[in-house]
């Protein structure tokens, strides 16, 4: 073992920055301990008494900057210093030098992108919809990513949108993809034929990325925002991109995907499909499909793939059926492994569409299901910090969030649950979604590793991962790392609870 | 560029640019802080809310009625001035009404703060989150520099004389508050943190006439002293009973809010920093339980 430490003078890094670096360094490979803290007396007498209070820190200043690492040779040090001066470069460049020439408002960003046709908004609630407005009347594109929009700001902003023929996609939108772009939330997708219209951010995110690991492509995936399909709102923009797909070239096949629109709403979503010449697939989750229709994001996406290539959707749905058949065999191995009294689900879920179907699916396996978002047969859970029964939660939740970052970027919270969950002596199966791509945690496996690892002694944790091999995190390397842990990685979210609910059914504790 | 509140703190003069970050610009004049903050951040004694963060400048200028830097001029009236001394009492609540408050708070500082954060002082099961050799001298290190500083607080509190403090009281305490002071991660350390949280409870308590807790504020505040700019700042405006409006919006709660409402301000507080929130609160409602417990 060899210990090394330096010292950054006068260097100031907020607590974030200075904590996310302690946490990478001493999760990379051959280093033992390490410390990211400011060099005050009481952390130098803890750093001696760890053992890593090394000659060059002691004579450090309060407002000094120690970095202290204990690794297996001098190779992973140097790494590991190299790694902690590109972390601490890239948050300097973000606050600092890149801010330098941000534009300050609309006016300046148009001055400097005048060819910009878009505009992502991310501001809070109360000034987003003045935002917008300018915006629409700038000839832009709205991609309204911020929340606690007013309802009526909604409307009035997309009644305008309408009238002037561009797309407003939100508020509360964390997801597009557009002409090949990214925008906010979203996976590395293939370009393809398939275009989406979705009220579910989650659910694009899904059926996007399925879509491409089956070789297939997007077109566009545009996001309208969940109450855009409430009667107030009336699905106005689910209406104008649905026109906006089927006027485009590019795109063959259309994929809606939303919980069940409000009545008046399905009926003119209804007839405008009726209009369009192109195939339509739609998945209103919740919601009894016909016969040879999708009940699930991942049968959606299958259908619409099977349909870009020309072949019968049914086909892609009796391929999943036999998929699901296998499923069963795998749940009755995993139940049999399970102690007495174990018999409860509890989802951990950062999307609300996967909680959403994860509720629709589990509602029609086992009873008495607790949610603290609850959707069809889900029934609303009191106090979301203790589960009850089978429980899955919506993490994104504002009780959950408020204050801090969403699951998707932050995994302590779901880290957390997750342990007290294992610790639950009835509880038998965890399901985890792990989203990926641009916006999300950056190294997912890692962060849930040792949770995941804990869990999976006591009882059975299944994760589906939700992107692409082309997404920064790598879907197959994530997948990888979490079966390591202990985990069982399904192909899907919908897999995933079907997977539980078969295990729960098992055990005894059947619908 | 809109100015939305300043401080009562910040007094006019030239500042030059101490540290920049993502959400607040720190200045200072040598000896005192100002701070540019969005309004996420929100009002402070020191702070001066602006809605964009400008992101040039390296000096500040305050004026009776004006802040301005070489691109920038944000003009203010008196009603803009953000007024921070800590003006409640606990004789505003009902006391079970109150303490069911504060377990509620506990309640979700013990569930949902950052795991690296003190609030294992709430609930030990914390602990299993720090799990490297460094980690666990600082937890040892907090719990027994904790355990010493409130151990003079249950005999010394109701005995406190500010003309003679006893001195066995006293040194607990200042040993207790020396084993916290700059220990911890983050760029204002948790010790420090959990410390303003504390001073913050005394002044509620003393506020409230149910503790003469005069002289520990003075015990714990010079024990404390740091040489970081930003430490020293914000535990100077704490022995004051100078608060952010985030602090004094969850003590308003407290003493008169539903659930639901102090879940919202706990949660507001949560997200200040990685912990540096997490681990004020926790500081602040030890600090109070313990003062109003018989």
């Amino acid at each position: 073992m060899t210990i090394k430490g330096q010292i950054r003078k006068g260097a100031y890094f907020d607590s974030v920055t200075l904590m996310r670096v302690g946490r990478e360094l001493s999760g990379l490979n051959g280093v033992s301990d390490a410390a990211v803290v400011m060099g005050t007396k009481s952390n130098k007498a803890i750093l001696a008494s760890s053992g890593l209070l090394v000659d060059a820190l002691k004579h450090a200043a309060d407002t000094d900057l120690l970095i202290a690492v204990k690794a297996d040779n001098e190779k992973k040090l140097t790494s590991a210093f190299a790694k902690v001066d590109e972390m601490l470069r890239s948050s300097t460049r973000k606050t600092e030098t890149a801010g330098e020439d941000r534009p300050g408002g609309l006016e300046d960003a148009l001055r400097v992108l005048p060819g910009a046709n878009t505009a992502l908004i991310s501001v809070a609630g109360r000034y987003a919809g003045g935002e917008a407005l300018k915006a629409l009347q700038n000839g832009l594109h709205v991609m309204l990513f911020s929340d606690n929009v007013p309802l009526e700001t909604e409307i009035e902003l997309k009644q305008l949108a309408r009238k002037k023929g561009l797309l407003v996609m939100g508020p509360g939108a964390g997801t597009a993809i557009i002409n090949g772009v990214p925008l906010a939330f979203a996976n590395v997708v293939k370009r393809g034929t398939i275009g989406v219209v979705a009220a579910a951010g989650t659910g694009l995110q899904e059926v996007t990325s399925i879509i491409t690991n089956q070789g297939e492509g997007i077109s566009q995936a545009i996001g309208t925002g969940g109450r855009d399909v409430k009667k107030s709102v009336g699905g106005i923009m689910f209406l104008e991109a649905m026109k906006a797909l089927a006027a485009d070239p590019g795109t063959k096949v259309i994929l809606l995907v939303s919980k069940p629109p409000d009545p008046p709403v399905l009926r003119r979503i209804a007839a405008a499909a009726r209009a369009i010449r192109k195939p339509i697939v739609q998945l209103f989750l919740g919601a009894k499909p016909k016969a040879g229709q999708p009940a699930t994001l991942e049968e959606a996406a299958h259908v619409a793939v099977a349909l870009a290539r020309g072949e019968e959707p049914a086909t892609a749905l009796q391929r999943l059926a036999a998929r699901d058949a296998d499923i069963a065999k795998l749940a009755k191995r995993q139940a049999a492994r399970r102690k007495r009294g174990q018999r409860y689900i509890r989802g951990l879920f950062s999307g609300g569409t996967f909680c959403a179907e994860a509720q629709v699916i589990l509602s029609e396996m086992v009873s008495g299901l607790f949610c603290n978002a609850p959707t069809g047969r889900g029934r609303r859970l009191k106090d979301p910090l203790k589960s009850r029964k089978h429980t899955v939660l919506d993490l994104g939740e504002e009780e959950f969030t408020q204050g801090r970052p969403h699951p998707m970027i932050d995994y302590s919270l779901r880290n957390k649950r997750l342990l007290e969950e294992a610790a639950d002596r009835q509880t038998a199966v965890i399901l985890l979604d792990v989203v990926i791509g641009y916006g999300s945690n950056m190294s997912p496996a890692e962060e849930l590793r040792d949770a995941v690892r804990a869990a999976s002694r006591k009882v059975c944790v299944i994760c589906s991962v939700t992107g692409t091999a082309q997404d920064p995190q790598k879907a197959g390397r994530v997948a990888e790392r979490l079966k390591k842990a202990g985990a069982m990685v399904m192909p899907s979210n919908a897999a995933a609870c079907k997977l539980a609910g078969e295990i729960a059914r098992d055990l005894g504790h059947a619908h | 560029m809109e100015l939305t509140s300043i401080g009562d703190e910040v007094k006019p003069g030239r500042y030059r640019l101490h540290s920049r970050f993502r959400r607040a610009v720190n200045f200072t004049d040598g000896r005192r802080l100002v701070t540019l903050v969005t309004p996420e951040v929100g009002a402070g004694p020191l702070n001066i809310v602006v809605r964009d963060l400008p992101r040039q400048g390296s000096a500040l200028r305050v004026g009776r009625y004006s802040v301005s830097n070489a691109h920038h001029r944000w003009a203010f009236t008196s009603e803009q001035t953000y007024r921070s001394p800590l003006s409640y009492s606990l004789k505003e609540a009902r006391p079970a009404f109150f303490r069911k408050n504060l377990r509620v708070m506990e309640r979700i500082l013990a569930g949902e703060a950052h795991p690296k954060s003190l609030a294992f002082l709430l609930d030990p099961q914390r602990t299993t989150g720090f799990s490297t050799t460094l980690e666990q001298s600082f937890v040892r290190r907090v719990q027994e520099g904790v355990a010493k500083m409130f151990r003079g607080m249950a005999r010394g509190i109701r005995s406190d004389d500010p003309g003679s403090p006893p001195r066995a009281v006293a040194a607990t305490v200042v040993a207790g508050v020396r084993l916290l002071s700059g220990c911890g991660f983050g760029l204002t350390p948790s010790g420090d943190d959990f410390i303003a949280g504390h001073l913050i409870g005394l002044n509620l308590l003393q506020a409230s006439g149910l503790r003469d807790c005069r002289a520990r504020i003075g015990w714990v505040y010079h024990a404390a002293r740091s040489s970081n700019l930003l430490t020293r700042t914000f535990l100077r405006l704490a022995r004051e009973g100078r608060v952010t409006g985030k602090q004094k919006d969850l003590v308003e709660t407290l003493l008169d809010g539903d659930e639901e409402r102090v879940g919202s301000r706990v949660r507001d507080l949560l997200g200040t920093g990685a912990t540096s929130g997490a681990d004020l609160a926790t500081g602040f409602v030890v600090t109070v339980q313990r003062g109003i417990s018989r």
